[in-house]
Parts: C-alpha cells; sequence; structure tokens
C-alpha cells in the first residue's frame, strides 16, 4: 500500500514540477514526464513480481499452463507498446503511437496463432 | 522507486530552460540551442537506462 502512496507522491511532484517549468518558461516537458512515466511502470511492475512467480508455480503443473503462460506474455507486451505509445504521444507523434500500437496487436496475434491452429485442428478432429 | 531521479530531471530540465531564456534574450541564440541541446541529451540519458531497466524487467517477469 506505502507503495500505491509513493507512486500518487512521485506523479504529483513530477505534474508540479511540469506545470512550474511551462509557466516560468517556454521550454517542453515532454522528456521529463516520460522518465517519471517510465520510473512509474518499473516500479509497478516490480510489484508484480512476486505474485506472477507464485501464478506460474501453481499454475506449471496445469494442463493450461500454456494458456497462462501465453496471458502472461501478452500482458507483458501490452504494458511495454502502452507505455512506448503514451512517450510517443506525449511528444506530439501520435503516428508513431499509432504505429507502436498496431506493432504490438501483431505481436500479440502472432503468439495466439499456434493455439488458434491447434483448436481447429482439434474442432476438424471432433467434427469430422 | 528513485524519486529523487525525477527531481534530478526536473532540476535540470528547470535549469537549462531559465539558462536558455537568459542566454536567447541576451542575443546569444546559438549558445541557448547548444545549451538547450546538452539538456536534452543528459535527460535521453536518463531516460535510456529507465527504459533498459524496464524492459529487461518485463522480459524477466512475463518470459517475452
Amino acid at each position: 500500500m506505502t507503495v500505491l502512496f509513493k507512486l500518487c507522491g512521485v506523479a504529483l511532484i513530477a505534474a508540479i514540477c511540469s506545470y512550474v517549468i511551462k509557466k516560468w518558461t517556454s521550454g517542453g516537458t515532454a522528456l521529463f514526464v516520460s522518465l517519471t512515466l517510465i520510473l512509474m511502470l518499473c516500479s509497478a511492475i516490480m510489484r508484480l513480481y512476486p505474485s506472477l512467480t507464485v501464478l506460474r508455480e501453481l499454475m506449471s503443473d496445469n494442463l493450461s499452463s500454456g494458456y497462462f503462460s501465453l496471458m502472461l506474455k501478452a500482458l507483458g507486451i501490452s504494458l511495454v507498446v502502452k507505455a512506448v505509445s503514451e512517450i510517443c504521444g506525449q511528444m506530439g507523434e501520435t503516428a508513431l503511437s499509432g504505429a507502436v500500437e498496431t506493432v504490438g496487436k501483431g505481436e500479440i496475434f502472432i503468439l495466439c496463432i499456434p493455439y488458434i491452429v491447434d483448436t481447429v485442428e482439434s474442432l476438424k478432429e471432433l467434427l469430422l | 522507486m528513485d524519486i529523487a531521479l525525477v527531481l534530478k530531471a526536473a532540476g535540470a530540465a528547470l535549469i537549462v530552460s531559465v539558462v536558455c531564456q537568459i542566454l536567447s534574450r541576451s542575443g546569444r541564440d546559438e549558445q541557448a540551442m547548444l545549451v538547450s541541446v546538452a539538456g536534452v541529451i543528459i535527460i535521453l540519458l536518463m531516460i535510456v537506462d529507465e527504459l533498459d531497466t524496464l524492459i529487461t524487467s518485463i522480459r524477466d517477469i512475463f518470459g517475452i
């Protein structure tokens, strides 16, 4: 819980610093805000590590461990894509932001292809 | 959570902006541009390090 408050505090401090820098000078604060965003994401992801380790151990002997690992990979890809897309959007490059999101969606689709093929083949065997 | 890094970046951005303003108002536009480029490079170096940490953590945690 304390990490939550720390992250909220960091976000507030960064927002206030960004406001002050914009008010006093005509400079942009995109790089500074991007750095804060990356730091906060790092901290949030490090918080997930123990929970994901426990879940991975629980699912390792299960039949659906492949699906769980696919879910985790998709989650990781979406986090990276979201972070980079927001940084690009912050810099004003909405085209780059959209391109990064498209690449992320493609990657997740590529990850799912083996499972889609398996499912279709299982259905074929059942129906034929 | 390294809050000091955020404050360092904020301080660097503020100092660079103020110095650029002073230099451009005293007619030294080229020096102002050099100072702003230097500031951008410093903050970019900070971002690259942290981005590397973020992507390495995601790779390790999510198994990508």
